[in-house]
């Protein structure tokens, strides 16, 4: 059997992956997979806590975040065609128009 | 069962750096899919394969055709020559490094010694009948939620996608709805 820990180190290494994504890209397409990565590294933690403590809880609330990337996801992309078509890029440092 | 999920592991991983890492975003979609497959391998290895079944369904069905057709609306050689990485990129790993690295002893630390009680290898605890169950009793509040949100998030995704219509429309409204604006401008002189 494989341990718990080796789980939640998978977990935590993609979930560094996707906040070294997140953090360093220009690309804001590749920004919201890094987010989409961090989410299911949080999915691998919650149900490998699932299994080893054999409770439900963990799948029930893996379903909702999954619920919420979902839309996150929808929101995300439909506010990156918006921001292409007004300011036709991609680059996240040009989108400034909050900033002062 | 070592075997399998080192080999999951290794190359979600892997594939995960090389989503980060890609110029091309295609690419990194596709490594993306990759990514999200060993992902539901991994549920499948945990006993988990409801969840498996969305994470599929949902993630590498639905979501990755979203992210597909952002990436086909859009000027793909421009994202490709632009920038690729901010100035904060070495800070940025060494922070991240840091942080999985805490993140990895503290958990190895405390979690080390927890073994999988003898019944989790033979019966399956995330059956579909024992979550809709557990959706319909404990969590029909969180349930109706979610529902809610995700309605609001359909509607506010064709929002966006109409007031991207109506700026594209807008030449054409201006076509037909000045003439009759400059004839009454025209009756009182």
């Amino acid at each position: 059997m494989v341990p718990l820990s080796w789980y939640l180190v998978f977990g935590a290494l993609l979930f560094m992956v996707g906040v070294v994504g997140v953090l360093t890209r220009r690309n804001v397409i590749i920004v919201l997979m890094s987010i989409e990565l961090m989410l299911n590294a949080v999915n691998v933690t919650l149900i490998s806590f699932s299994h080893y403590l054999q409770d439900l809880r963990g799948q029930v609330f893996t379903l909702f975040i999954i619920a919420v990337a979902a839309s996150e996801a929808a929101i995300g992309l439909a506010l990156v065609i918006s921001m292409y078509r007004g300011k036709s890029t991609f680059n996240l440092d040009e989108v400034n128009v909050l900033k002062w | 069962m070592i075997f399998f999920f080192l080999l999951f592991a290794v190359v979600g991983l892997a594939s995960a750096v090389m989503v980060v890492t890609r110029k091309n975003v295609m690419h990194a979609a596709l490594f993306l899919l990759l990514t999200f497959a060993c992902v539901g391998a991994t549920y499948v290895m945990l006993r988990a394969e409801m969840l498996a079944a969305v994470q599929v369904l949902v993630y590498a069905g639905a979501v990755m055709v979203l992210f597909l057709f952002a990436i086909l609306l859009v000027n793909m050689p421009q994202a490709m020559r632009l920038q690729q990485w901010t100035r904060q990129t070495t800070a940025a790993v060494i922070l991240a490094g840091l942080t999985g690295l805490w993140l990895i002893i503290a958990t190895v630390r405390t979690f080390s010694g927890v073994e999988a009680p003898p019944e989790a290898a033979t019966q399956s605890l995330g059956t579909p009948r024992a979550i809709g169950q557990a959706l319909f009793s404990d969590y029909v509040l969180p349930f109706e939620i979610a529902s809610l949100i995700l309605l609001a998030a359909m509607v506010g995704a064709i929002v966006l996608a109409r007031q991207t219509a109506r700026e594209e429309e807008r030449p054409d409204e201006a076509l037909t709805e000045l003439p009759p604006d400059s004839q009454e401008d025209q009756q009182p002189v």
